[in-house]
């Protein structure tokens, strides 16, 4: 049978997994190319998980043999499994590959015969065999055809979108010039500009605490509240300090959360630095600020010993650092118990560091009631599939308590000596914690980590998770699920290109700042419109791209950016979308304690505190920009107070209408990085909403029902940084022609679009 | 990821599926003249962390003192009962449950058939122990209330939606006013506005004219599911300004008094058609007696709670009630005298359309579960006898919120597998 002409059962109800059309010379239904990856999934549901894992597993029977399966579910476990099938398949006897020989016994086979060479999982394994021989190119030329149908934001488009979501502010003049000339290489120079600013580690820490939640411990005594007196002495060291003086209360809250912050900050002083990002994890010191130094009694040298930016690589006497596996934060902030036994710790160490949930390995349903095993999590496969990977990584961390604090021998420890004999050893893998190492295990472990390919892979995971807005999409199992063919195909679209991330950021020597620019140029990043997808390719695709609600940090960022303020009436007023007492559990966000998962969908709540955002900026901002002379305004660069649309015999005013167009067109682009056409509907519907306003106002003032003051909450009379009253002369209080309250309506309309309230 | 209808109805037709399904009511459309929602109405309690049914609705006792290995330290004898619930001698049960026996139906003996957290928490609340199906809650605010501002109120637990309806978290309530009106400075129905009206619908009519702007720029998928999702939100600007008119005067300090204070407000008003309520802190491997009992007592007065301020807002005989966990928790006491994570559990059902003071399922001395004839639902060794799990909870609370036959949430989210158990029968 020729290659091309082999149709993917599924390929007959509508189904098929292809991506686009194959490579092989002859012509085929575009729809039946299925890739060697999406068919070798399909053999792992149907055959490999349902009877050969039983054996073939870590744990099984058949541990020992080169044929070991990785878990369903296990992160990668596809291409691995589909690695060590391919190697396999290539082993013969008589010109018969023994992955078709042994399970029809008909070479020794200690599992016996599991089907006779005319069943059809015989076919299926013959056809992956020939496919190993001769492997297709259909996913990879699909890939290619299937991203010449999305549209992309231009070069210059993406250097907005980038730049405000990176360091919350809009592209320069100069900037634009730059990637107008040079295309995406001139964004990727700037890129590495940006990534050296504040802001830029400020996002990548409000990433990173999405995944690590350690920012449970802002705020009072949190943190240090969680140290022991007899490790840490000076833990409380501010109390005595004066209270009621400012240097003793910003003593107390700079302490506190520079202890709650030091997994974050060693994560940016580690990219900060252009070190290597494995040393977020083999860090042999603790980073500390002025104020946590003295709270570790750590010994260092500060130049401004008030200021909390100052960051010292610093080390506890007798202490074996890990960077943040043991920092008192991650320890407390995933606790352990004397039954759990670190195994907690375990599982976010695979979650966070290598990419894999462990537990999904456990999907499965389990039967414990059954269990009559001796110590179940040694013996009993439904419970080997697990602990097996977790146990040896728990006794790692066998010198840290329940509190975390480090305990190698005495009252406190548990076990009070060694570690649980009824546990496998401590170690990774298969490899044991060295006696030599006993007393510093986690460093041990650190070492493994950053040493197994998915540490890499987690770390893209997460620069991906956060420019892109979700995780990646996890390894789909349901083969019921109506969507699980073009799952399927997107999974391998998007491990494919993460794993070319993932090679960049290791040739790179572990620079995160790598991962940035190879996502931000990439489709992944870019893709916001299709043309010609079919319906299959569009199901597949409804992952793609970056459209999700902003949070209210991101959302805060933007208005900060484009409008010059955040949403707040006077400067020392809270910050309504971010201050816990206000919108921003509403508005979806979290407090990494109770509340730890982001809503990404809006509902009436938050639609409604978007208006209310719209229609208090549209009221706030236009009095504070207008007031200030021409060349210095951000949003009305083109218009003065004075200009209206229409004299008062109802007569356009041509030169003013083309004034107030012009600064439509500046509103949509500087707002929502939007160019709209001279005279066109946009520009109309927009300068209608205007004029119309206009026309009602000034219809109302006339009539004397309309006051020409503007209303009290919105008028500028106040410098909003310094909050200082300004010179009468300076103040913007009256709206006689209605024009400012028009231009309110505008920005009201526009800090409400779609395009402004969501990443797209 | 998640799929809106249309973008589910689009992969029907692709698998040539669609033929005949029925259109959800709902969707968007001006608001200003929605009626109130009628019942039932339904909340889902949470007991985050894993349960231990032995110290409350499965009672398991000791002997005497000289008993080896006890599932609990309180004794057989002292086991109390109302009406035909049997109940654990600890806590706040017997209160409870002399109150509200009549209303109750318990399950013991149901298999979640893990003891992974999340796992557990997804089967106990979606009837399926794989990924991707959505809380009964979200169901049900997609099938009745997509269209309503907070359709589905969710204080935590399991929350995925699929999709099918926005989730709504609560926060401050002082802000309420605020977010009801979002064109008043002051928040309020009367005073000063940031627009006039006339304005303000103006740019209201000028956001809607944009849609279609925005759905031809943006054409993927992501995008345009997006697009709708944020105009489908404002669909029900105005009917929040109802939940400003019942809202309590006062909130009550304990968190699940407040979450239930909110939930039966916006029941009333008619905005929302169910919630989850949590309470977290029960995965107690430790010390099980002072950590654990205490736990489940504030847990019950939650939820002696919900019915009383249910009362108070005229919607207890539309409410349904259903109490449950991530699983349960070992026979006996580990050597930290507490208890670990145990596949078995049971789950507590209240309010319309239950029968009460039943208790269906039971299980051994040692917390393992005893299949159940299909039919007669009473203790058999037949081939036929099976285990009550989830999913059968779930087949029956679908039929009783009206979502089981050829009701869309079969079609999306089938639970087929599950045999339709008498659960609910009179």
């Amino acid at each position: 049978m020729p290659r091309n002409a082999r149709i993917h059962p599924l390929a007959a109800v509508g189904l098929a997994v292809a991506l686009a059309g194959c490579t092989d010379d002859e012509p085929i239904d575009e729809g039946a190319c299925v890739s060697d990856q999406a068919y070798f999934q399909e053999v792992s549901l149907g055959l490999l998980e349902t009877d050969c894992q039983s054996c073939h597993n870590p744990q099984g029977a058949a541990r020992e043999t080169d044929f070991v399966l990785a878990a369903p579910g296990e992160t990668d476990s596809l291409r691995r499994n589909f690695e060590m099938m391919r190697e396999l398949a290539a082993f013969e006897r008589d010109g018969k590959s023994i992955i078709l020989l042994k399970p029809t016994a008909s070479i020794a086979h200690e599992g016996g015969q599991r089907f006779t060479p005319d069943s059809p999982q015989y076919a299926q394994l013959a056809e992956l065999v020939a496919r190993f021989e001769e492997p297709r190119q259909c996913q990879t030329a699909g890939t290619e055809a299937l991203v010449e149908k999305l549209t992309l934001t231009t070069p210059v488009e993406t250097l907005r979108k980038a730049k405000v979501q990176l360091v919350g502010e809009l592209p320069t003049p100069e900037e634009i010039e730059l990637v107008r000339a040079e295309g995406t290489e001139g964004l990727r120079l700037l890129l590495e500009e940006w990534m050296t600013r504040d802001a830029f580690f400020v996002t990548l820490q409000r990433w990173y605490n999405d995944l690590l939640l350690t920012d449970k411990y802002i705020g009072g005594n949190s943190a240090t509240d969680l140290l022991d007196t007899d490790d840490f002495p000076g833990r409380y060291y501010y109390n005595d300090l004066p209270d009621d003086t400012e240097e003793g209360q910003l003593a107390r809250r700079y302490s506190n959360n520079s202890v709650a912050r030091e997994p974050l900050d060693l994560i940016a002083h580690v990219v900060r630095n252009d070190r290597p990002f494995t040393e977020i994890l083999t860090a042999d010191y603790i980073l500390v600020n002025p104020y946590s130094a003295r709270v570790y009694g750590v010994d260092a040298d500060f130049e401004d010993p008030t200021d909390p930016t100052e960051f010292r690589e610093g080390r506890i006497e007798g202490y074996p650092h890990a960077g943040l596996l043991t920092s008192p934060m991650f320890l407390n902030r995933y606790p352990t118990t004397d039954t759990n036994r670190n195994r907690h710790r375990a599982r976010m160490v695979y979650t966070l560091f290598l990419a894999t949930d462990v537990l999904r390995k456990a999907e499965r349903p389990v039967d414990p009631t059954t269990i009559r095993d001796h110590n179940p999590t040694m013996n009993n496969p439904q419970c080997t599939v697990c602990h097996a990977a977790i146990d040896p990584m728990a006794g790692a961390f066998q010198n840290f308590d329940d509190r975390g604090r480090y305990r190698v021998t005495g009252e406190r420890r548990r076990p009070q000596e060694g570690w649980y004999d009824d546990m496998r050893p401590p170690g990774f893998g298969r490899s044991v914690v060295p006696p030599d190492d006993f007393t510093s295990s986690v460093a041990w472990l650190a070492e493994q980590v950053v040493r197994d390919e998915r540490f890499a892979l987690s770390a893209v995971y997460a620069v991906y998770t956060g420019l892109v807005g979700r995780a990646p999409l996890a390894n789909p199992t349901d083969q019921n699920d109506p969507r699980f063919a073009a799952q399927l195909d997107f999974y391998n679209f998007e491990q494919d290109f993460l794993r070319r991330v993932t090679d960049v950021f290791v040739s790179e020597g572990y620079a995160l700042k790598a991962i940035v620019p190879e996502i931000i140029t990439s489709p992944f990043y870019r893709a916001y419109g299709q043309q010609g997808l079919s319906d299959h390719e569009l199901t597949m695709l409804e992952p793609m791209g970056t459209a999700r609600l902003l949070t209210p940090e991101e959302l805060n960022a933007r208005l900060l950016a484009v409008t010059g303020y955040p949403w707040k009436h006077r400067v020392n007023d809270r910050n309504v979308l971010t201050h816990r007492d206000e919108y921003l559990f509403f508005y979806g966000g979290i407090d990494s304690n109770d509340i730890t998962r982001r809503i990404t969908e809006p509902n009436g709540v938050m639609a409604n505190i978007a208006m209310r955002m719209a229609n208090e900026m549209g009221c706030l901002v236009p009095p504070r920009d207008l007031r200030l002379p021409r060349r210095h305004r951000t949003l009305f660069p083109h218009v003065e107070i004075a200009y209206r649309p229409e004299d008062d015999n109802g007569f356009a005013i041509p030169e003013a209408e083309a004034a107030i167009r012009e600064n439509i067109r500046h509103l949509h682009a500087h707002l929502l990085g939007e160019t709209i056409e001279p005279g066109g509907d946009e520009e109309d519907a927009t300068f209608a909403l205007f004029r119309d306003t206009w026309r009602e106002g000034r219809r109302g003032i006339v009539a004397g029902e309309v006051s020409v003051e503007l209303p009290g909450h919105c008028r500028a009379n106040r410098d909003f940084w310094s909050d200082e009253p300004l010179a009468d002369g300076q103040k913007l209080e009256r709206d006689p022609g209605y024009t400012i309250r028009a231009w309110g309506a505008v920005v009201t309309y526009l800090l409400a679009d779609w395009r402004f309230l969501y990443h797209r | 990821m998640t799929l809106d209808r249309r973008g589910f109805l689009k992969l029907c037709g692709a698998a040539g599926l669609a033929t005949s399904l029925p259109v959800w009511p709902g969707g968007a459309r001006a608001q200003d003249d929605l009626e109130p929602a009628e019942g039932p109405f339904w909340v889902f309690v949470h007991a985050g962390g894993g349960w231990d049914p032995t110290s409350l609705c499965d009672p398991k006792g000791r002997a005497n003192e000289e008993e080896e290995d006890p599932m609990n330290h309180y004794f057989t004898g002292d086991i109390g009962e109302a009406g035909r619930i049997r109940y654990a001698p600890v806590g706040f049960n017997q209160a409870f449950f002399d109150k509200h026996h009549t209303r109750t139906l318990v399950l013991n003996g149901v298999d979640t058939q893990t003891n992974n957290h999340d796992a557990g928490v997804r089967h106990t609340w979606s009837g399926k122990l794989s990924e991707g199906h959505p809380a009964l809650a979200a169901l049900i605010a997609g099938r009745y209330a997509a269209e309503r501002p907070m359709a589905f109120i969710t204080n935590g637990g399991y929350d995925y939606t699929g999709g099918l309806v926005a989730p709504t978290r609560v926060g401050n309530i002082g802000a309420v006013g605020r977010i009801a009106w979002p064109n008043s400075i002051e928040g309020r129905a009367e005073g000063s506005q940031f627009h006039s009206t006339a304005t303000y619908d103006r740019i209201k009519a000028a956001i809607d004219r944009r849609r279609g702007t925005l759905e031809r720029d943006f054409s993927l998928p992501r995008h345009t599911h997006g697009i709708s999702q944020l105009y489908d939100a404002r669909a029900g600007q105005n009917t929040l300004r109802r939940l400003t008119e019942v809202l309590p005067g006062e909130f009550s300090r304990e968190s699940m008094h407040r979450q239930a204070q909110v939930c039966c407000a916006a029941f009333r008003a008619g905005i929302s058609r169910s919630a989850n309520i949590t309470m977290g802190g029960f995965d107690t491997h430790g010390n099980h007696d002072d950590n654990h009992i205490p736990r489940l007592a504030t847990l019950l007065q939650g939820v002696d709670f919900l019915w009383d301020e249910a009362e108070r807002q005229g919607i207890a005989d539309d409410l349904i009630v259903m109490v449950g966990s991530d699983f349960g928790r070992t026979p006996g006491y580990n050597n930290g005298n507490g208890k670990d994570h145990w596949a078995v559990t049971s789950v507590l059902l209240m309010g319309r359309g239950v029968p009460g003071n039943r208790v269906i399922g039971e299980t051994d001395e040692r917390h393992r579960p005893i299949s159940l004839d299909p039919k007669t639902l009473e203790p058999s060794e037949s081939g036929s006898a099976l285990r009550v799990e989830p999913k059968h909870i779930h087949r029956a609370l679908r039929s009783l919120a009206g979502l089981d036959g050829d009701s869309e949430a079969e079609r999306l989210f089938p639970l087929n597998d599950a045999e339709a158990l008498p659960l609910l029968a009179s």
